[in-house]
């Protein structure tokens, strides 16, 4: 077969390309794509900025800007990957107000003093929105409201110990007033769930019900901010309404504590400029994000008061997310059914056993399994080394490996597979897709 | 009338129909590849659209083809190489992977194509002339509606668990425990985390998904050596004849309404939609002990379902502005960055943009069709390709996969060990899809029924004094009792093969 070994000239050549473009690096910073670490899901308003900043900041680098989402326990992930990153500057996180949070609640030693900041770029007031339906007009109606009916008002959040949860929970202070904290998966099935009429009241930030209050679904009764806001002119602040509130989330970017200074400088000309351009400014006002503008010392002060402030409320006050005691309920209904499962079954096999007085036939093929086990520990090493010495030679490592090991022979077909599966894969995710894969060396 | 027209031929200008069909190719490779979703596609390819500069219409036409394509494209792989692509595409595995095995992937590829199609169809008219209505619908789901559901879904582990009850409610407990792992949903406190940050988002369930299927599978494969260089002795590239497919005709209108509906509610997706549409077509079926084993009607219900889906999921954001899953939040944010506002006011104020989205989520239907047919004769020779090039192929590109999703070696190392859970499953009689409906269904039972008691008027008869959730309750409550009632036959079927 002459095709083959044509076909595999042909795999060499990108791959030759690819290690010459590998070997091109050591130049100024930045010599490769950074990448931003967006520590919610796709489509919510921190990733809608991360995008449009990495998007306007990418002619400033003259690198492209990717955008990593790594969602999950209210931030805490993203972040500390953030954090844990290779401090050098390739790597940029996308800090938002929960990052001081975690700390005080107990969920991980992970605070803003483990930031570099470079600039602020966002600020967002939380509001207090209700349906248009209800009877209140005003936030001292609602509050009255609360406080003869304690624990009867109920107030949707966005999630557990996220920002508008803790607003809802100082409101809640300061107004003497208790309610019941509803958390959701995200701000958006709160306001689903207002606009049903399930709750009485969400504690967001006016850009998200922006569209129903201008449709007259939701009404806002006020902005924790220190003045009223310029899409929302009708609705008075907490303050004009007499509760000294001034609340809400800020986002930045921060790289790791130990990134050099002279990259730190850089990425804040870059990042600064890409905020200053006319596409960025548009956006963000398309998706109701407040623009503000911190140098990175001006972000560092600002940081260090928050993270102050937080760590006061949460800690040591009564302000505390009240725990129910059902945390472990559904595992524990979960594990004991197993068990009883578990047990029934263990009895009926035994039963069976007797009966038939055999072993069952699963058990006869060992030899069998072993190449399975076999495969397994390969799988496991496969992983290993990815991470060790890169995606290249383990891959390829791993599939002449398993080629010759399942009874392949022929020196073309091994080959021509293993390479070009490597290349087919790598200009698939990396190129086509932008999609990151393990490093292509150790 | 006449601007409607307008609008509508807008919609099939030549070059939005051009990154349509770029979208929808590009989607079925996306869906095809283990570990990239449609989610994932989506979001990756918006900055690029908003990057090019595209029109609304321009950068929905290519997400809207994506979105389509990709839910589809995991079906492929699913049923040639029993790895699900997308978590959808798990239900279409059970009784595709079968018909593979017996060399008829290339009908099965078929059905699903066209019951994907039919699906397709179906939602989108719905969407043009129901929308208002499905959508007040689904704002009359809160927590208990959401709970009643997911136990409705729950019930199903009963009828997937193939022949043994008790080893179906073992693997769906094991699946419920494992969906627990993580941040709770209300208070934020880790669970059976053991202080690691990788588990605060619990375990994913992409690795899970790929560990149970594609590497089970291919342990499986590995120790049955015998069978390894003559797999199929006889590949049939037959296309199914429409007289037969004509037959099934209940399933695809089933499916595709209950889809639809499903997909159009907000708390509720394509994954679930596909799941339910299996289990009504195995409950309504005149031989559901054939289900598991190759029934073209198990391809055809959850691929009508989850295709009704997709459209369904657009009817929420069209109308309302809310998301019906995760793609659509994505697309939404796109429509907001493009100074759209989707509600009530852009049927309004912009139809010029709606009417095209309908005009291409008909036109990503029939491309997709077009594009399955006539690539099923080629697909379906995967099975020729040689076992020993091919399990090792599968191994990298599920690795690969497990990685890409959340780029974290520890989902690597998830994947591979519930390879290792899944062929000991397989090994003895243990049904792997309970684990996956637990897994989709867990975290919503849960968080749903913790949301519900935490309301004033909280208590349990709140569950069935409301009437949806009342309805589906006891829907659930017949349906696990129908399970236990019919098994027995089943069983000593499956017992005497």
């Amino acid at each position: 077969m002459p095709s083959i070994r044509f076909l595999s000239g042909i795999c060499i050549i990108p791959l030759l390309l690819l290690l010459s473009g590998c070997a091109e690096q050591k130049s100024t910073f930045p010599a490769k794509p950074i990448t931003i670490v967006v520590s919610w899901d796709a489509g919510g308003g921190t990733d809608a900025l991360a995008r449009s900043i990495a998007l306007e900041s990418s002619a400033p680098f003259g690198q492209v800007i990717n955008v990593l989402n790594r969602p999950g326990g209210a931030g805490a992930v993203g972040h500390s990957f953030g954090a844990m990153a290779r401090p050098d500057g390739y790597t940029v996180m996308m800090i938002t107000y929960e990052l001081c949070t975690y700390a005080p609640l107990g969920r991980m030693k992970l605070d803003t003093s483990h930031f570099r900041p470079i600039v602020q770029l966002n600020e967002d007031p939380a509001a207090i929105t209700v349906h248009a339906d209800s009877p209140w007009q005003t936030l001292e109606q609602f509050l009255q409201h609360a406080r003869a009916h304690s624990g009867q008002v109920t107030i949707g959040n966005s999630g557990p110990g996220a920002v508008w949860h803790i607003g809802a929970l100082k409101l809640e202070k300061l107004a003497n007033a208790r309610f019941t904290h509803v958390p959701h998966n995200g701000a958006k099935d709160a306001v689903t769930q207002l606009l049903g009429k399930h709750l009485d009241a969400v504690a967001v930030s006016p850009a998200e019900v922006l569209q129903y209050l201008q449709l007259g679904n939701l009404r806002c009764l006020g902005v924790m901010a220190e003045a009223r806001m310029p899409q929302l002119p009708e609705t008075p602040t907490f303050r004009e309404q007499g509760i000294d509130l001034v609340h809400g989330t800020w986002r930045g970017l921060a790289v790791p504590l130990d990134t050099p200074d002279s990259v730190v400088q850089v990425l804040q000309t870059g990042f600064t400029q890409g905020f200053e351009t006319p596409a960025f400014q548009e956006t963000a006002e398309k998706a109701m994000l407040g623009l503000r503008y911190r140098n990175a010392d001006q972000f560092l002060d600002f940081l260090n008061q928050e993270q102050h402030s937080v760590n006061e409320l949460l800690t040591g006050s009564d302000l505390v997310i009240r725990s129910g005691n059902d945390v472990q309920r559904m595992p524990r209904l979960y594990g004991t059914l197993l068990f009883l499962c578990g047990l029934i079954l263990a009895i009926r096999t035994w039963k069976n056993f007797k009966k038939t007085n055999k072993t069952p036939p699963e058990q006869s093929s060992s030899t069998s399994q072993k190449m399975a086990l076999t495969a397994f520990c390969g799988l496991v090493v496969y992983g290993a080394l990815m991470f060790t010495i890169g995606y290249l030679l383990s891959t390829l490592l791993f599939l002449v490996t398993a080629f010759v090991y399942l009874g392949e022979r022929q020196p073309g077909r091994i080959s021509t597979f293993s390479l070009g599966a490597v290349i087919l894969i790598y200009v698939v995710f990396k190129t086509i897709l932008d999609v990151p894969l393990p490093q292509l060396w150790g | 009338m006449e601007t409607i027209l307008t609008n509508i031929a807008l919609g099939f200008d030549p070059s939005y129909l051009l990154l349509l069909l770029t979208g929808v190719l590009g989607g079925i490779m996306i869906g095809a590849l283990p570990g990239l979703t449609a989610t994932m596609g989506v979001t990756l390819l918006m900055p690029f659209t908003l990057g090019m500069g595209l029109s609304p219409q321009g950068s929905m036409a290519m997400l809207i083809g994506i979105y389509v394509g990709a839910i589809y494209g995991g079906s492929i792989t699913a049923i040639l190489i029993a790895t699900p692509g997308t978590p959808a595409s798990a239900a279409t595995l059970l009784d595709g992977y079968p018909l593979t095995q017996r060399g008829e992937g290339g009908k099965a590829i078929a059905w699903a194509t066209v019951a994907s199609f039919i699906g397709g169809l179906v939602g989108t008219f719905i969407l043009i002339f129901l929308s208002p209505q499905l959508s007040r619908f689904g704002l009359q789901f809160s927590s208990p509606e959401y709970f009643a559901l997911a136990v409705f879904g729950l019930s199903m582990i009963i009828s997937i668990s193939g022949g043994d009850v008790l080893k179906g409610l073992i693997a769906g407990f094991f699946g419920l425990f494992l969906a627990t792992i993580g941040l709770d949903p209300i208070n934020g406190t880790p669970r059976f985390c053991f202080g690691r940050v990788e588990l605060y988002e619990g375990i994913g369930f992409i690795p899970v998904l790929i560990g149970l299927y594609a590497f089970a599978q291919v342990f499986e494969d590995i120790s049955q050596k015998t069978a390894f260089h003559s797999p199929v002795t006889k590949l049939n590239l037959s296309f199914p004849a429409l007289k037969e497919t004509l037959r099934y005709w209940s399933s695809f209108v089933r499916s595709s309404l209950l889809g639809t509906t499903i997909g159009a509610l907000p708390g509720a997706g394509c994954d679930i939609a596909a799941f339910v549409g299996y289990n009504e077509a195995k409950r309504f079926s005149k031989h559901p002990e054939q289900f598991g084993h190759g029934n073209p009607e198990g391809i055809i219900s959850p691929e009508a379902a989850k295709s009704g889906a997709t459209a369904g999921a657009m009817i929420p954001m069209m109308t309302l502005g809310v998301p019906g899953d995760a793609v659509t939040a994505v697309m939404l944010n796109g429509l907001i960055i493009q100074g759209l506002q989707p509600g009530p006011l852009l049927f309004r104020d912009h139809a010029e943009v709606v009417y095209p989205i309908f005009v291409f989520i008909l036109l990503a239907n029939v491309f997709t069709c077009v594009t399955g047919l006539l690539s099923t004769r080629w697909l379906a020779r995967i099975v020729l390709i040689n076992k020993s090039i091919l399990l090792p192929l599968i191994c990298v590109l599920s690795v690969i996969g497990a990685y890409a999703i959340r780029f974290s070696l520890f989902d690597v190392f998830v994947a591979i060990g519930m390879g290792a859970v899944g062929y000991g499953m397989r090994c003895w009689g243990f049904p792997a899809s309970p684990i996956v409906l637990a897994l989709i269904l867990g975290p919503m039972a849960e968080s749903n029924l913790r949301r519900a008691l935490m309301l004033p008027e909280a208590g349990i008869s709140l569950f069935f004094t409301r009437p949806i959730s009342g309805v589906l309750l006891v829907l659930a409550i017949v349906s696990i009792a129908w399970g236990l009632f019919r098994q027995p036959k089943t069983r000593t079927r499956a017992s005497v093969e």
